[in-house]
């Protein structure tokens, strides 16, 4: 192994992070063998770096194939699947870097109100000060309504946030099977 | 769509099926395979792209590996096709071959050239 290939094993594991580190090291493994392989047939380590193509579009490769496939193992599983998904699909572009964060905020604000207001709606119903519903100063809820109309907006937050997530969701499978689809071919000579 | 957008969609689709086709000949490892597909031009691909989907086909449990010494030079990781695979590869060349032949009857029959 020379300097450069050195370099590019390096990079490719570097960006094989969110892999387990058994299939993290068996895929450096087999890509240095490659390497080897192509060097002892007598090309240039060159060639066969750039046969190989950017390391860190490998490694993409390979990432984005893992969170399509590993299956999930109950909620915890499937919830740190899902920001993993988040964070690697964020890394992706710029339109991604904006609008997954930003979702995924919006997702979590939401689902937040809609656990917190029936309850700050009970709580008020029973008279405990300083909870406002409505413009502050101006028109507010009768108390006698701050259950039903807490129930109201909670609903309201649970379908938004519902929503989002399926969105969310979509819009991680597309990335995804993008970056899978990512077998860029050679141009064939016409 | 660019003609070139939807050859490299057809060739895609079709890298699976020769993969597994190769492998079913023998156990492969990687560079093995590589040198393989190139011998077909239009089945050439950047070399980097079949080994993200070695492991595909080795999660889904189409295709098994195991590394070897091997003589002169590092360890290989040769694959070779599980049950699950060649049930597969089989069922794959026969809707190739449907497929292939519908497509060259569209094409060239005298009556789709009339409607054409």
């Amino acid at each position: 192994m020379d300097d450069a290939a050195e370099r590019y094993l390096e990079e490719l594991r570097r960006n094989l992070s969110p892999l387990p580190e058994d299939e993290r090291s068996d895929a450096v493994r087999e890509i240095e063998s490659h390497i080897a392989e192509g060097q002892a047939d007598g090309r240039p380590t060159a060639a066969v770096l750039a046969g190989l193509g950017d390391a860190r579009t490998l490694a993409r490769a390979y990432v984005a194939d893992y969170h399509l496939r590993v299956p999930r193992d109950g909620p915890l599983g499937s919830a740190s699947r899902f920001v993993l998904s988040s964070t690697f699909v964020s890394g992706t572009g710029l339109l991604s870097l904006f609008v997954v964060p930003l979702l995924a905020l919006l997702i979590f604000l939401a689902g937040l109100l809609a656990v917190v207001t029936p309850v700050l709606g009970v709580l008020r119903t029973f008279g405990v000060p300083g909870i406002v519903m409505g413009e502050p100063g101006d028109w507010q809820v009768p108390v006698v309504w701050s259950f039903p109309a807490s129930l109201a907006f909670a609903a309201a937050c649970a379908v938004f946030a519902w929503v989002g997530y399926k969105l969310l969701r979509g819009y991680l499978r597309l990335v995804l099977a993008g970056y899978r689809r990512l077998l860029p071919f050679r141009s064939v000579a016409r | 769509m660019r003609a070139g957008e939807w050859s490299s969609q057809i060739r895609r689709g079709t890298l699976e099926l020769c993969i597994l086709a190769l492998i079913a000949q023998k156990p492969r490892y990687g560079y093995d395979l590589v040198s393989a597909l190139e011998r077909w031009e239009p089945l050439a691909t950047t070399e980097g792209t079949v080994y993200p989907l070695l492991r595909r086909l080795q999660r889904e449990g189409k295709v098994e590996a195991s590394w070897q010494e091997s003589a002169a030079g590092p360890p290989r990781k040769y694959y070779r096709l599980t049950p699950h695979g060649r049930d597969l590869l089989e069922r794959m060349t026969a809707d190739w071959a449907e497929l292939s032949e519908a497509v060259r009857e569209t094409l060239f029959t005298e009556e789709a050239k009339s409607h054409g």
